[in-house]
Order: C-alpha cells, then sequence, then structure tokens
C-alpha cells in the first residue's frame, strides 16, 4: 500500500497520465481509501485550472507597441548580438 | 498541443510571407505571439530584464525566418529562442536553481516521518476557479506566492497551465530533462496549492 506522502509525490504525473499502469492502479487503490489524499489531487488540479484562468485574464499587446518593436527589430544593425 | 486558430501553420501564404521577410507578415507574427513571449520572459527574468530579452529574440528570429524549416510550430520555434535567451540571462546572473526535493517544503511538512498526513487538506469555500478568484485577497496571495517562486518553477508552471504546451515542447523550449521538468513543475503545483491553502485555513 502506497503512503499517503508517496501519492502526493507521484500526484502531477497522475494527474498528467504520464505514470505506468501498476503505479497508476496502486494510487487509484490508494484514493479509494484515503480522503485526504482523493481532496489534496482535487485540490491540485483545481489549483492549476485557477492559475490558468488568472493569467489568461491579463491584456494583450497593443498595436502601438507592437509596431514600434517592429520597427526597432527592424532596424537593428547587423552586428548587434542578438 | 492544439495549433492557435491564428497560426502561421494554418496559413501558407503567411508563412511564405515570413520566410521572405515581409514586414507586414512579420507585423503579424509579433502581434500574434508578444505575450507569450513576455509572459515567458518576465516569468524567467523578471519584469526589468524581459523587454531586452524579448526584443533580442525577436532580432534572432526576423534574421532566421528564412530558414525557419517547420520542424516545431512557430510558437514553440518562438518560444524556445526566448527560452534560450532568458536562460543565457539567467546563468550570467548565477540565478539558475537546481531543485532536488518533488514536494514544497511546506507541503513536505504537512506529513509525519511515516507518511501520513500530519494536518490533512481542509475541503475549501469555493469549487470553481471563478469561486476562488473573486476573492481580491486571494488574488493577492496568488500573485506574490509567483513571484516568490524561483524562475524555472514559474516558468515551468506557467508553460504548461496558462501555455497549455506539452512536456515535450517545455522540455525543447528551455533546454531540460524529463525528470527536470517533473520535479519543477510538480514543486510549482504543490506551492501553489499551499498557497490557495493556507488563505483557506486563515
Amino acid at each position: 500500500m502506497l503512503k499517503c506522502n508517496e501519492v502526493a509525490q507521484n500526484a502531477s504525473a497522475y494527474l498528467d497520465g504520464n505514470l505506468p499502469p501498476l503505479s497508476r492502479w496502486r494510487i487509484r487503490l490508494h484514493l479509494a481509501m484515503c480522503e485526504n489524499c482523493r481532496r489534496f489531487l482535487e485540490q491540485l488540479r483545481l489549483s492549476g485550472r485557477l492559475l490558468r484562468q488568472h493569467e489568461r485574464a491579463r491584456t494583450h499587446a497593443s498595436d502601438p507597441e507592437v509596431d514600434t518593436l517592429v520597427e526597432e527589430v527592424l532596424a537593428a544593425p547587423p552586428d548587434r548580438r542578438p | 498541443m492544439a495549433v492557435a486558430a491564428d497560426a502561421p501553420e494554418q496559413d501558407p501564404e503567411w508563412l511564405g510571407a515570413l520566410r521572405r521577410q515581409d514586414k507586414a507578415a512579420f507585423t503579424r507574427l509579433v502581434r500574434t505571439y508578444q505575450t507569450s513571449m513576455v509572459s515567458l520572459a518576465r516569468s524567467l527574468v523578471g519584469r526589468d530584464a524581459a523587454g531586452d530579452v524579448v526584443q533580442d529574440s525577436w532580432i534572432s528570429a526576423y534574421r532566421a525566418l528564412p530558414a525557419f524549416e517547420g520542424r516545431s510550430t512557430v510558437r514553440t520555434w518562438l518560444l524556445r529562442i526566448t527560452g534560450n535567451r532568458a536562460i543565457s540571462h539567467l546563468r550570467a546572473g548565477g540565478r539558475l536553481i537546481n531543485e532536488s526535493d518533488l514536494l514544497d517544503p511546506d507541503v513536505a511538512a504537512r506529513f509525519t516521518d511515516e507518511g501520513r498526513w500530519r494536518e490533512p487538506p481542509v475541503p475549501w469555500t469555493e469549487e470553481t476557479p471563478e469561486g476562488l478568484l473573486a476573492s481580491e485577497e486571494l488574488r493577492r496571495a496568488l500573485e506574490a506566492g509567483l513571484e516568490s517562486l524561483p524562475p524555472m518553477q514559474r516558468t515551468v508552471l506557467r508553460l504548461r497551465e496558462v501555455e497549455d504546451l506539452s512536456s515535450e515542447e517545455i522540455c525543447k523550449i528551455l533546454e531540460i530533462s524529463a525528470s527536470n521538468l517533473y520535479v519543477l513543475l510538480h514543486r510549482a503545483r504543490t506551492r501553489l496549492w499551499s498557497i490557495i491553502d493556507a488563505y483557506q485555513r486563515s
């Protein structure tokens, strides 16, 4: 039987579907019996969705910003070490 | 990873014009990917240095456009150029940190020596991202928490959760191994959880 901290250490691989079948099965078995770890995994997944939602609400580059940048890139001297 | 609706891969004319270094095509490219590149650079080198890193990356990209072979998506190619440049900057400053433990220290401390939960997770008051983000206080804690993460952890977290890139693409962009990526990503995710959990418990 896996310990709770072992489940926690492998939680990302489990959530991303990157575990071999046997490890996956051992985590499932643990989760079936351990409410704490079930909650931890659900909250870990929710944390990722929350970050996505939060960051995607940010604004995009404005047109003047883009135009200035393009002018600067095109005007960069050839000897500038990019 | 799904190709974004407005990607040069979907538009052969645009891709052709890019290879000829056409100015309008290049402007459209900058408009499309500037936000992702700035986010990546900021995440690695911070706000102040990000502007230079991104501009240098665009100069490299512009010069390399005629030779673009299409072996990856344009977005991955651009992010890889940006990642290389930002990491060189980090290395120059000696700020690249090696991670060894899989769990964030605050999370690791929640377990007993026998590996059982010492302080188990508590139920959260909200069960959706929208519900949780309604709190200004949590949004501030989240921002501060992200700022406090080591640059590589913060960056893999963003590339995975926000940019939705595959592990393979992230490894290419940051030139790290798959096992390195796992440690960085999992540490960062458990840190993020710990920030929200601390807020919920307070």
